[in-house]
This record gives C-alpha cells, sequence and structure tokens, in this order.
C-alpha cells in the first residue's frame, strides 16, 4: 500500500492536495491500496474530507489515528444531547446560547450555522467569570478536544479525546527559556503505554512509525510512502525507525534559479530532501524537462527518478461532449491561480490595457484564493490602470470546470511551475492557453501554435501580443480549442497509471522488520 | 449509620482523628453502624486505613464514593506493571526511578512511602524540564488522577478516574491574589446521568455528605469532628439529617476568659446565628459543657461524651515489670504545648534521679522539635531524652512506662491521659482547662499540679520514683478507678445522640 503523506487538508485546497486527490482517485480506479495520510488537526477536517471526495477509508490523519477516531459513525451532537442541567437559565445569543445558574454565566453553547444547528464547541466558566475550557466536536459528533486555559489565561494544554471520553493525547504549550512558545506532546495508554514526545515532529515520526508496523496496512504487502511535503514532513519520514519504502515527490521547481539547473541554490521546500537524497528511494518528478534536470545534476549518487505527472484527466472528461466553440463567452479570458508573487498575476494586468486597446470588450476574471495580501496590491494595480470595469476578482471556486468551459482563452503568466494542474483541467476542458514557458509544465502541457502559445517570462509586450493575436482571430481560437481536447489524452488515467506501475514494482515485496 | 465527618486519616494524626478512631471502635463493639467520612483526595488512604485497623465499611471518602471504589480491591502496582515504552531507559534508586529518553529527562517515577517500590506518581516534564502533568496512582493499583500544571509551574487542572479509566469528576483551579490556587470549578461528571458542577470543594462536600445521607436512607446522624472543614458543609446539607458539633478544642483562644472571651473564629458562626440547626454541640468535658450552658444559654443542646473511652485491661503489668523510672509524655510537641517546660521539668527529675528516662512520643513542626532537642542539649539531658516522633499503637509504650507526664495549659480532653491510665500509668498533669481534674484523683491514680508549677511537679515525680509502693498503688487505681471513662459509661453518654 502506498501513503501519501501531506501536512494537512484544508477547505482551500493548492495544487498538491489536488494532485493527491487526484492520484488517490486514480490508484482506487486501478484497484491499487492507496491512502493520503494528514497530520494537522481541524474538528471540521471531516467535512473538508467529504467536500474534496475523500472516503474516511482512504484517510488517515495523525490525531484520528491516536484518537481512535479514524473510522466514526457521523451523528449530530444537538442542544438537547448534552443533558444541561435543567436549572441553568438560557439566553440567546444569535444562534448560540449563554447560560446561567443565578446570575452567574457558566457556559457558552457554540453552534454551527446548519440545518441541525449542531454543537460547535462549549465555553466553561467559573463563578469568578474566568474561562476554564472550551470544548470542541468534532464535526461527526463526539467532544474532540478540549482547551484549557491555565492561571495567566493562555491555553496551556489542548486534550485530544477519544470518543469514549477518554484523554489520548495531550499538547502541551510553554514557553522556553528564550520565552518562545513551545510544544510537547503526551500520549497516553496507547497500547498500553504512555510516551512524551518533546515536538511535534518526533510525535510525526512516532506516528510514521505506527502506520509502518499497523497489521492493517500492512496486510497487502508493505508499505510505501510518497512524501507530497518534504519540508514539513521529510525529517519525520527519514528518522522512522522501520525503514519502509519512501519517495520523494517534487511539485515544484527544485531550483530557485531555472537558468543554471547544475549550480543554482535549491528550493527551500526541496533542499532538505535533496540534501539526504541517499536516505530516500526514488524522486519523482513531475515532467520529462524537470526528470533530465534531476538526473543531470543528482543523477550520479544513484537515486531512481521518476517521472509522474501530477494532473490526471479523468475517462469521463476525456468522453465528455465537446463545448461549441461559438458558446463560450466573446473574449472571455481567465486566470485560474493562486493570487500570489509567483504567478505573476501584476504581468497581466500590466499587459491588459494594451489589449483592451485592440479588443476594448475584452473581460479578464481572476479566480483563486490569496496569499500574503497579494489580492491588495493587484487591486491596487487594477485601479491606477483604471481598469475596474473589465477586471474582476472572483475568488476561490469548487467548481473551476463551469469557468474552464465558459472562457475563451486561459493565461498562465508565473514565473515558476511544478506541473500547473490547472493548464492540463483547462486544456482538458478545451480552453487554449498562452503560458510563460517557464519550468516546469508549460512547455509540458501546452503544444505551441496548436493548442496555445509560450510566451517568454518578464516579456509584457509579448504576453499582450499572443492574447490579441489569439482574441482577434476567432477562427483560430476555435482551431486550438479542438486541439487541447485531442492533446489533453496524454493525461489519461492509463498513462499515468502506467508510470505509478513503474514505482510499485520496484517496491520490496515482503516487509523488512 | 452515624457519620464523623472529618478531612482526612493520614499516617500521622492530631486528636481529632485519634477520638474518632476511638469512636469508631466504640461503635464497632457495640455492633452500631458508624463510618468515618473524609473529604480530601488521598491515594494511600486504603493503606493508612489498614494501619489504624480500619475496614472498608468503617470509613467513606468522598473521592472513593463518586468513582464508586469505596470496596475496590486491586493488585499493588510497580514500575515494571506501567509497560513503559521501551524506548525509555529506567533508572534505579529506592525512592523514585528517573526515565530517559535518550539524554532527556521525560518523568520520574515516585513510589509511595513505606512501600517496596509501589507507585505514588508519576512526573513527566517538557523538554525545560518543568512538569507538565502529574499522574498520582491508588495504593490498590490503577491511576486515580492526573494533574496539569501550567506555563506559571501551578496546577490548572485535575482528572480523575475510576479503575477502568472513565473519569468521574474534573477540578479546575485559578489564581488568587496571592498567588495561591483557588478551586473555582469542580464538575461530577454523569452521576447518576447528570453532570454536577461545584464553584467550590465546600458545596462539592456538601453533596456528597447529602448523596452519602440518601444512600443510607436520610435521617442520619452527622458529625462535624473538624470544624474547619466539617462545619459548613454540614449546615450546607439539604437533606434530613442530625447534625452535631463536635468540639475538640476549647471554644475561647488560649488564656482567655471560656465564659467572656470572644469564640475561637472556627466556632464563631456555628455558635451563634446556626446555633439551633445543631441537634447538639458534643464536648468531652463536664466542665466545658457548664461553662457553655451558661455561654449559649437553655436554646442550646450540650452533651457531654468522654472523649477516650477505655475497656478494662486484659492483663495487668506490675511497676516492677516496667522500665525503671521510665517517664513518657504522649502528643503534639509545640510550645503551646509547653514541650519546652516538660523538658525544664524533666531535668530537674533527672538531677535528683540520674537514670530517669523521657520519651516523647508525638510530632511538631519541624523548627519547633529541633529547638525542643536541642533544648535538650542545652539543659544535658540529651542522653536521656528519646523524641521517639508520632507512633501508633502504643499500647507497648504504655505498658513500660513508669508514669505519663502533661505540663500542657490548654485542651478539650487529653486522650492520651485515658489511654495511660487504661494502661496502669499513672499521671502527674498540671490541672489545666479541660480534662485532667476529671480523669485523676489526686494522690490516687496521679497527680494533679497547679498550672506551671514546674518545680512542684518535678518534686511529685521524684517523690513517686522513690517510692515504688507509692507508684504502684497509684498503677493499681488506675486500672481500677476507671468510671468516668470506662466504654461502658461512654456508650451510655452516646444514647443522647439521635
Amino acid at each position: 500500500m502506498l501513503l501519501f503523506l501531506n501536512d494537512n487538508l484544508q477547505r482551500n485546497q493548492s495544487g498538491i492536495e489536488h494532485a493527491q486527490i487526484k492520484r488517490l482517485n486514480l490508484f482506487k480506479k486501478f484497484n491499487q491500496p492507496a491512502k493520503i495520510v494528514t497530520r494537522q488537526y481541524s474538528n471540521e477536517l471531516h467535512l473538508v474530507v467529504e467536500a474534496a471526495g475523500i472516503k474516511d477509508q482512504d484517510f488517515i490523519n495523525l490525531f484520528d489515528y491516536f484518537q481512535n477516531a479514524c473510522l466514526v459513525p457521523h451523528r449530530i451532537v444537538k442542544l438537547q444531547d448534552l443533558h444541561l442541567n435543567p436549572k441553568w437559565k438560557r439566553k440567546a445569543d444569535g444562534i448560540s446560547y449563554n447560560y446561567y445558574d443565578g446570575k452567574t454565566r457558566v457556559m457558552y453553547v457554540r453552534r454551527r450555522n446548519d440545518r441541525d444547528r449542531s454543537i460547535i464547541n462549549l465555553q466553561y466558566f467559573d463563578h469568578f467569570g474566568k474561562l476554564l475550557k472550551v470544548v470542541w466536536y468534532d464535526n461527526r459528533g463526539f467532544a474532540s478536544v478540549e482547551q484549557l486555559y491555565d492561571w495567566n489565561g493562555q491555553i496551556a494544554v489542548e486534550n485530544y479525546l477519544r470518543p469514549d471520553g477518554q484523554l489520548a493525547l495531550q499538547k502541551v504549550n510553554f514557553k522556553d527559556r528564550r520565552q518562545q512558545k513551545a510544544t510537547s506532546y503526551h500520549l497516553f495508554n496507547w497500547h498500553g503505554q504512555d510516551w512524551q514526545f518533546a515536538n511535534f515532529d518526533e510525535l510525526t515520526r512516532f506516528f510514521y512509525d505506527q502506520l509502518a508496523v499497523d497489521p492493517a496496512l500492512n496486510s497487502d504487502g508493505p508499505l510505501g510512502l510518497v512524501v507530497d511535503r518534504v519540508y514539513e514532513l521529510g525529517w519525520a519520514v527519514l528518522n522512522m525507525h522501520h525503514r519502509v519504502f519512501r519517495v520523494m515527490q517534487l511539485h515544484n521547481d527544485h531550483v530557485n534559479n531555472p537558468s543554471d539547473m547544475l549550480h543554482s541554490t535549491l528550493n527551500y521546500n526541496y533542499q532538505w530532501g535533496l540534501d539526504h537524497l541517499k536516505d530516500w528511494d526514488g524522486i519523482i518528478a513531475l515532467t520529462p524537462q524537470q526528470q533530465a534536470d534531476v538526473q543531470d545534476r543528482f543523477g550520479k549518487q544513484g537515486v531512481k527518478i521518476y517521472r509522474i505527472p501530477g494532473p490526471i484527466v479523468a475517462d469521463e472528461v476525456l468522453a465528455a461532449p465537446h463545448v461549441d466553440f461559438a458558446k463560450r463567452q466573446r473574449d472571455l479570458v481567465v486566470m485560474v491561480a493562486r493570487l500570489s508573487p509567483e504567478k505573476q498575476q501584476d504581468h497581466l494586468l500590466q499587459a491588459w490595457p494594451k489589449i483592451l486597446q485592440q479588443v476594448p470588450d475584452a473581460q479578464l476574471e481572476l479566480w483563486g484564493y490569496a496569499n500574503d495580501n497579494f489580492d491588495q496590491k493587484l487591486k491596487a494595480q487594477v485601479s491606477a490602470e483604471q481598469i475596474e470595469n473589465s477586471v474582476t476578482f472572483c475568488g476561490y471556486t469548487t467548481d473551476v470546470n463551469a469557468v474552464y468551459e465558459r472562457a475563451q482563452l486561459l493565461i498562465l503568466p508565473s514565473r515558476a511551475e511544478g506541473l500547473p494542474l490547472s493548464l492540463v483541467e483547462a486544456q482538458s476542458h478545451g480552453l487554449p492557453i498562452v503560458a510563460n514557458d517557464i519550468k516546469y509544465g508549460p512547455a509540458d502541457v501546452v503544444i505551441d501554435q496548436q493548442d496555445g502559445l509560450l510566451t517568454k517570462n518578464g516579456d509584457i509586450d509579448g504576453l499582450a501580443q499572443a492574447i490579441i493575436s489569439l482574441l482577434t482571430d476567432q477562427k483560430r481560437l476555435a482551431e486550438f480549442s479542438a486541439h487541447a481536447y485531442q492533446d489533453s489524452a496524454r493525461y489519461s488515467a492509463a498513462n499515468v497509471m502506467k508510470l505509478w506501475n513503474e514505482l510499485l514494482d520496484d517496491m520490496p515485496k515482503e516487509v523488512a522488520d | 449509620m452515624d457519620f464523623f465527618v472529618n478531612q482526612y486519616l493520614l499516617g500521622k494524626n492530631s486528636s481529632v482523628e485519634h477520638a474518632e478512631l476511638k469512636r469508631l471502635q466504640l461503635f464497632k463493639d457495640h455492633q452500631a453502624p458508624a463510618q468515618l467520612v473524609t473529604r480530601d483526595f488521598d491515594p494511600v488512604l486504603h493503606r493508612t486505613m489498614q494501619r489504624f485497623g480500619v475496614t472498608n465499611d468503617q470509613l467513606t471518602n468522598l473521592y472513593d464514593f463518586f468513582a464508586q471504589t469505596t470496596d475496590y480491591q486491586g493488585q499493588p502496582l510497580h514500575t515494571e506493571d506501567l509497560k513503559l515504552a521501551v524506548d525509555y531507559q529506567i533508572g534505579t534508586g529506592n525512592n523514585f526511578r528517573e526515565v530517559r529518553d535518550g539524554g532527556r529527562l521525560a518523568a520520574t517515577i515516585y513510589f509511595a512511602g513505606g512501600t517496596i517500590g509501589q507507585i505514588h506518581h508519576i512526573d513527566w516534564y517538557d523538554q525545560t524540564g518543568s512538569l507538565t502533568l502529574r499522574n498520582t496512582y491508588d495504593i490498590r493499583g490503577f491511576k486515580a488522577v492526573d494533574e496539569f500544571f501550567g506555563q506559571d509551574g501551578h496546577e490548572f487542572n485535575a482528572r480523575y478516574y475510576r479503575p477502568d479509566g472513565q473519569m468521574y469528576l474534573e477540578r479546575y483551579f485559578v489564581k488568587s491574589v496571592q498567588n495561591t490556587p483557588i478551586n473555582s470549578l469542580n464538575i461530577l461528571k454523569n452521576w447518576h446521568g447528570q453532570d454536577h458542577w461545584f464553584a467550590s470543594e465546600n458545596e462539592m462536600f456538601a453533596f456528597f455528605l447529602d448523596e452519602l445521607n440518601r444512600a443510607h436512607g436520610e435521617n442520619n446522624v452527622f458529625i462535624a469532628d473538624r470544624p474547619a472543614v466539617a462545619i459548613d458543609p454540614i449546615l450546607h446539607m439539604h437533606s434530613k439529617v442530625h447534625r452535631y458539633l463536635w468540639l475538640p478544642m476549647s471554644h475561647v483562644n488560649d488564656g482567655q476568659d471560656p465564659l467572656k472571651a470572644p469564640l475561637n473564629s472556627l466556632l464563631q458562626n456555628a455558635l451563634t446565628e446556626n446555633l439551633q440547626r445543631w441537634d447538639g454541640i458534643i464536648v468531652m468535658t463536664q466542665a466545658q459543657a457548664r461553662v457553655l450552658r451558661q455561654r449559649l444559654g437553655k436554646s442550646a443542646r450540650v452533651l457531654t461524651i468522654n472523649g477516650t473511652p477505655v475497656k478494662k485491661a486484659a492483663k495487668r503489668v506490675k511497676m516492677t515489670d516496667r522500665l525503671p523510672n521510665q517517664l513518657i509524655s504522649v502528643g503534639r510537641l509545640g510550645y503551646d504545648k509547653q514541650t519546652d517546660q516538660l523538658l525544664q521539668v524533666f531535668a530537674k527529675i533527672k538531677a535528683a534521679v540520674p537514670d530517669a528516662k523521657l520519651t516523647l512520643y508525638g510530632y511538631g513542626a519541624p523548627n519547633d522539635t529541633a529547638n525542643f532537642k536541642q533544648l535538650a542539649k542545652d539543659l544535658k539531658i540529651d542522653d536521656a531524652v528519646e523524641f521517639a516522633d508520632y507512633q501508633y499503637p502504643l499500647d507497648a509504650a504504655f505498658d513500660q512506662a513508669q508514669l505519663l507526664l502533661n505540663t500542657s495549659r490548654i485542651d478539650a480532653q487529653p486522650l492520651a491521659m485515658g489511654e495511660a491510665l487504661g494502661h496502669g500509668v499513672p499521671v502527674v498533669s498540671y490541672d489545666f482547662s479541660y480534662g485532667p481534674d476529671e480523669m485523676i484523683v489526686n494522690y490516687e491514680n496521679g497527680r494533679l499540679i497547679a498550672l506551671n508549677h514546674s518545680a512542684s511537679m518535678a518534686k511529685a515525680v521524684v517523690e513517686l520514683l522513690s517510692s515504688p509502693a507509692k507508684l504502684q498503688q497509684l498503677s493499681d487505681h488506675a486500672y481500677d478507678d476507671l468510671d468516668n471513662i470506662s466504654a461502658a459509661v461512654t456508650w451510655k453518654q452516646w444514647q443522647a445522640v439521635k
């Protein structure tokens, strides 16, 4: 079985999470056992898991694992299930309630704004009015963590509970001698033993070692680990006591300066992992170009470099009827990417007034959530260029396909990428692409002059000209769209699975220790 | 059922507990149901009970009651039973063991005093070495509580467990303006289907007493034995109950007029605005009863019940079979008990009777005890004086002694005096309030000496030690004349408590 290791799964997912989910679905389609494994806690994690289309059976979270709560029957906990003291009087606060014993507030019950008004948390107060603890309910219907406040009103301890109410894992917050925040963890009664961990990485290391010997995960052969976030998880994986098959997945360019692949400093995300190259059983590159670059620089160390693209185009998408190009919104240009400096939305906005001069009714939609308040900068730029009427910030969407099927052109003016999922997805929905020819991805996805145009990073005029040339030649654009549908078959499930099978064949067949 | 309400039963006890233990025995001898009731959590309580001969049906502790472990029988738990993780290296030691994860001290395992390696508690530390968690184990072999310590090193939360690991009680502590812990909330979980919240330990204690009362059909007798802890909760009980207040002390402060001086602050409310709520106020001597009746008026029901019931000695020990010139004192060491004066009296005795010996049974505050030991050296009597600390039982000590000395100036009834007389040990005591004059008949079974007349006391002791016939005569009377404090008489006095 392969486990796909990630740090977290959140509502706003980045390309790495999308790639994992697609990979999981691919493995399911071909009956290859696999699970996604995360380590960050959320009391609403399983709402996110469900929304991402992942079954609880195919997902392991560190906290769930130690709380014996990987698979919990969902139940709704409502006010009446709390059996609060009937003598307490309650006062509404929106959909939530304050409870009073006489004149003293004893509890605040926060409820979710959903159909069931399910319980989110309970806040306990003493008769001095001091907040003592907050008990958070997992959305699956059990008290999952209680945050306890110490004498100084700091959250000193977070107690993670098993569904039967037993204390499973305790996170202790404290300050070190420099008054910096630090944490330690105490695991209670785990198979009859107590464990103490000096930090989250040590706990993560222990978690992975427990997975490595968990009979339920090892019944059909040894485990293999695909580490999708090596910056966060690499230490824990390479310090495991049990030696299991482990590979590092690159999701982006592994160097900072793509013009000097052999000598450039390494992308911080992969630096530590690549510095420990020989401890891995393999590195997975996303594109042939990246595979060659990694091979050139690191090949002599003898670790196998695989090439497996992250994006997968589902069979039903490939088989779906094509959108009649005439029905697409005339001159609608979209960009689907996080609002983030390396995506260089600012370059596109710089080119936009030039485009408007030639195509006055052109519209630009920017989809994606913002990083580091980059959206503020972009909005200021739009306002300075007075292009508010033709540029719209649309935010994050869960139905990106509708965007791809409505627009005429997708732009990706990034300075660096791994293998952008959005390009493959857009292409599979017949959307022509204008993208910077940077590392890595655009040149592997876009076939220049056939289903899109490759532009030079930093050449704003060239970017404007490329977009103008296509918008003003609707016939050519329609041909590009037809090609896009055809070319996306390169990312079909069967083709990508073939590449994974090569890796699966390299895994040991017996458990080593 | 009669319930004797106290705070604790410890390895070393005061006269409050000893009065209760004697009372428990008296009730047991008369097949009358009675129980000691304690408030404090105590992981070694059931070991202490064994030591004092108290059985599970004779004591109910608040935590045992809510944990439903009053009768729980477990197995002693040792380090190897903890199944500590194989990654940890465990050191060796008689009182504690260190648990290391590589070079980091992860935890220390502490053993219960007086046991061979039985787990008392485990302290866990963060990587800076600060205590974060303490697991405390009941001596019967289960984890009874987890206590959590905050960034400032103070305990802010505790979870109490049944042997099956189920949590039955949560306690919360906040900081007072004096930087001391205040127990600001207690949550009793799922007690008969309902969580119960208590803003203080007192509220929880009162609820416990009510539940205990109801579990025994109500209308039981509850006696407040330790005023500081028992009075308020018993007054706050809601169920049908007979309330009694036992006075283990004088009702006024040391040296003050018992009729007119302000009441001891611990008793102030209980004997004034709440006086009518007691079915009776119990004192141990007629003298204190007379004073109290005068002070409190006719509406107060003041009962006298001897606190040191004595059974007829099964076997008499002749003076010639005892250690020659062995003197003893029994009771707490302290300046209020005038232990310094006792040593000075003994110095005078030893000057006349060079082989006289004095053994002091009892504990004291560490500073006071050190001072008394120094005083014995300064008086050059340290070779003849033994500080024997607290011991139980003392029957053998009484059977070896020739005289019991008491140089106190105040008490509610010196219990050891009754025990001494029951063992044929004559008593030489100052005539203080309350007690000596109701047990000692001067020149019959001992000597009453005017308060603080130390020279007279030394002289009286020397006379007795120099006259074996006289000493034997007093001893015979001590054995014979127990009418005031015999178990039979005491039991009759108890019949007034209903």
